[in-house]
C-alpha cells in the first residue's frame, strides 16, 4: 500500500516536470497577467491570463501584463527589464517574451522584449502597438487596452514566425475600417459600372460631325517647304528631394535594444498615458 | 555705327540688353541668356505674315438644257417646304423627310444642274439589311424597337452636295519644350529646354463634300462620309431614274464656312504630325491660304429611313455607296440602370475582396 502510494506520488511529480519542461522550458508558476495595482476585476484577470497564455503557448513566446502602483524609484523600462529578468519570465532557453508594464503612479507604461521578441516586435511595430493601446490606457479602460494588446501580439507574433526575417512589420498592415472599406469599394464599382455602361450607351450613337477633312487628302500632296526648329533658351529649376522614405522598410523592421540591471538585452520603449 | 536693335526677351516678353561679361545678349528681368545669333534668327520668324486667306471660288454647277427639264418633274411639301425633283416616270408621292404629301409643282426650273452624280450602288434590300445589321448587338436598345421596328418609309435620295477642291498653303508656329529631369543627391533638377518651331508647306484637297440640303441633318450626312470618287461619273438625267433627289437650298457660299473649318482642322493635324521629338508642342500661329480653289455641284446616292417610336422620329442613313449605316438609338433607361446597378454590385463586391487582401481590419 505504501509502495503504491510512493510509485504514485512518483509518477505524479514526473508528469508535472515533464510538463512543465515540454511547454514552459523552466518553472512555469507566474501568472502572465499580473494585477498589483488591482485595475482588473477577478473574473477579467482569469480571462487575459487564459488568452495570453493560450497566444503565448501558440507562439513559443510569452505575453506577460503588468500592472503596478509605483515604480520603486525606477524608470518604466527598467522596472519591465528587471522584472521580466527576475522573475524568470520567457519562454524556452533563450527566454523569448514581451512584457507590457503599467505604473500607475505617474501614468507610465512600457514595453520590454527579449529573446526572440526583440526581432519579432521591430520599433515601428511597437510604436504602432503602443498608438493602440495608449488611448484606451488614458480613458482608464484597461480592459480594452491589454485585450487589444494580446490581440496585437497575436497578430504579430504569427506574421513574425512565419516571415524569413522573423519579424513583424507593421507598413504593410495598414488597418481599414469597415465604413471607409465599402465606401471605397462602393465609389470604385460606380465608376467602373459608369464606364462600361456609358461605352455601351455610345453603341448607340452614330451620328457626329467630322471634325476633319483627312479623306480627301490628295495623296502625297504634303509638301513642306520649310521647317525650322529654332532652340531659344533653357531654364532648370531644382528642388531638394524629400528626406529618403524608401528607407522606411529598413527603419520598421529595426529593432532598438538596450541592455537592463542583469546584463541581458532588451528592446522596446516607454511612455506616459 | 550699327543699327541698335532692340530686342524683346521671349521668356517673359522684357527688353533685353547685351551682357559684355559674358558675350551674350542677357534679360535683365528673368535673366535668361542668349546666343545673339537665336534672336536674329527669332525676330526673323516673329516678322512673318499670319493671316488667312480662305477664300473660295463658288461657281459650281452647269445651267440645264431644256431637253433635259423637260423630263424632270419638281415636288414641294406644304408641310416641311422641302422641294424634291423626280424624272417624270417616278411618282413621289410623299416628303422623304416628314412624309407628309408632296404637291408637283411643276417641271423644273431656276437650279443649276450637277457636274457629277456618284450612282446608287446598293439597293433598297441592302437598305434594310444594313438597319437589321445597326440593329444587333446593341444591349441597351429597348427590345420592343427591334422587335415593332417597322420602317416606314425607305427612300433612295440623291442629296446635293458642294465639293470644294483647293491647295491649301499653311504656315504654322509653334512653341515646343524638351523637358529632361535628373537628380543628384541632395536635388531633383528639371530642365525645359524652349524652342521655336516653324513649318510651312502646301497640302491639297480634292472634293471635300459640304451637304447643300437643309432638310437632312449635317451631322447625319457627316457620319455616312466618305465617299469614293471614283465611282462618280458626269451628270445625266437617267441616273434619276427611280430615285428622288433634292434640290439645294443652301447656296455654295454658304457652304464655305464648314469646308474651311475642315481643311483647317486637317492641315492643322498633318502639319502638327511634322513636329517631333518634343515634350509639348503648342501651336501660336497658324495661317492658312487656299490656292487653285474650285467648288462643284454633285449629287450622292443616300438611302434614309425614317421610323417613329414612342412619338419620336428616328432617322437613319445609309451611304447609298459604300453601305456605311448610322442613326442614333433611343436608350432603354431600364436597362441602363439594372446593369449599371448590377455592374455596380459586381465590381464593388470585387474591389471588396480585394481590399481584404490588402488590409486589414
Amino acid at each position: 500500500m505504501k509502495k503504491r502510494s510512493i510509485i504514485l506520488i512518483l509518477t505524479f511529480i514526473l508528469l508535472t516536470t515533464s510538463y512543465s519542461a515540454v511547454f514552459a522550458g523552466s518553472d512555469r508558476e507566474l501568472l502572465l497577467i499580473v494585477d498589483n495595482a488591482d485595475l482588473l476585476s477577478d473574473y477579467e484577470e482569469e480571462l487575459l491570463d487564459m488568452q495570453l497564455e493560450s497566444i503565448s503557448e501558440k507562439h513559443r513566446c510569452e505575453i506577460i501584463i503588468v500592472t503596478v502602483n509605483s515604480l520603486d524609484g525606477k524608470t518604466a523600462t527598467e522596472y519591465a527589464d528587471d522584472f521580466f529578468d527576475y522573475n524568470g519570465y520567457g519562454y524556452g532557453e533563450n527566454d523569448d517574451g514581451i512584457l507590457l508594464l503599467i505604473s500607475m503612479e505617474y501614468r507610465d507604461w512600457a514595453i520590454s522584449t527579449h529573446g526572440f521578441a526583440i526581432t519579432a516586435f521591430p520599433d515601428a511595430v511597437i510604436d504602432y502597438m503602443a498608438d493602440e493601446i495608449v488611448s484606451s490606457l488614458s480613458e482608464g479602460n484597461f480592459k480594452r487596452a491589454f485585450s487589444r494588446f494580446s490581440i496585437l501580439c497575436d497578430e504579430f507574433l504569427t506574421e513574425a514566425r512565419a516571415s524569413k526575417t522573423g519579424s513583424s512589420s507593421y507598413d504593410s498592415r495598414k488597418t481599414l475600417g469597415m465604413t471607409p472599406r465599402i465606401l471605397i469599394s462602393l465609389g470604385i464599382g460606380i465608376v467602373i459600372a459608369f464606364i462600361i455602361t456609358s461605352i455601351m450607351k455610345a453603341q448607340l450613337k452614330s451620328v457626329r460631325f467630322q471634325p476633319a477633312a483627312d479623306s480627301y487628302i490628295r495623296k502625297n500632296s504634303l509638301n513642306i517647304r520649310q521647317s525650322r526648329d529654332l532652340y531659344l533658351y533653357s531654364s532648370i529649376t531644382k528642388r531638394a528631394k524629400p528626406k529618403n522614405t524608401s528607407s522606411s522598410g529598413s527603419h520598421s523592421s529595426r529593432s532598438s535594444t538596450h541592455r537592463s540591471s542583469s546584463g541581458r538585452t532588451h528592446g522596446g520603449r516607454s511612455g506616459k498615458f | 555705327m550699327p543699327e541698335l536693335l532692340e530686342y524683346k526677351c521671349p521668356a517673359c516678353g522684357g527688353a533685353i540688353n547685351f551682357d559684355s561679361s559674358i558675350q551674350k545678349m542677357k534679360c535683365p528681368y528673368c535673366e535668361t541668356e542668349f546666343e545673339m545669333e537665336t534672336l536674329k534668327a527669332l525676330d526673323e520668324c516673329l516678322n512673318d505674315d499670319f493671316t488667312d486667306e480662305m477664300v473660295w471660288e463658288t461657281q459650281g454647277g452647269t445651267e440645264w438644257n431644256e431637253d433635259e427639264t423637260a423630263h424632270i418633274n419638281s415636288y414641294i411639301c406644304k408641310s416641311c417646304a422641302g422641294e424634291i425633283v423626280a424624272d417624270e416616270n417616278t411618282a413621289a408621292t410623299s416628303c422623304p423627310f416628314c412624309d407628309n404629301p408632296v404637291v408637283m409643282t411643276g417641271k423644273l426650273s431656276g437650279a443649276l444642274r450637277p457636274d457629277y452624280v456618284i450612282p446608287f450602288k446598293l439597293d433598297k434590300k441592302a437598305a434594310k439589311e444594313g438597319l437589321m445589321k445597326h440593329l444587333k448587338g446593341k444591349i441597351l436598345l429597348p427590345k420592343i424597337f427591334k422587335d415593332e421596328n417597322r420602317i416606314e418609309e425607305i427612300k433612295g435620295i440623291y442629296v446635293p452636295f458642294w465639293l470644294f477642291n483647293a491647295d491649301a498653303d499653311a504656315n504654322i508656329r509653334y512653341r515646343a519644350t524638351k523637358v529632361r529631369y535628373w537628380s543628384d543627391s541632395n536635388y531633383n533638377y528639371t530642365e525645359t529646354r524652349h524652342y521655336l518651331i516653324m513649318r510651312s508647306g502646301s497640302i491639297g484637297y480634292e472634293r471635300v463634300p459640304v451637304d447643300g440640303s437643309k432638310k437632312i441633318p449635317d451631322d447625319l450626312l457627316e457620319s455616312i462620309e466618305p465617299y469614293n470618287f471614283d465611282d462618280a461619273v458626269d451628270f445625266q438625267t437617267a441616273y434619276l431614274a427611280g430615285y428622288l433627289a433634292d434640290k439645294y437650298d443652301v447656296k455654295a457660299v454658304d457652304c464655305v464656312d464648314r469646308a474651311n473649318r475642315r481643311i483647317r482642322h486637317s492641315t492643322e493635324k498633318i502639319f502638327a504630325s511634322t513636329v517631333r521629338g518634343y515634350t509639348t508642342v503648342t501651336p501660336e500661329k497658324t495661317s492658312i491660304r487656299l490656292r487653285n480653289s474650285i467648288t462643284k455641284y454633285a449629287l450622292y446616292p443616300v438611302w434614309i429611313l425614317n421610323t417613329v417610336w414612342n412619338n419620336k422620329r428616328y432617322t437613319f442613313a445609309m451611304n447609298g455607296q459604300t453601305g456605311k449605316f448610322v442613326g442614333d438609338l433611343p436608350l432603354d433607361k431600364a436597362a441602363y440602370w439594372k446593369w449599371f446597378a448590377g455592374l455596380t454590385a459586381v465590381f464593388s463586391i470585387i474591389t471588396f475582396l480585394i481590399t481584404l487582401l490588402i488590409y486589414r481590419f
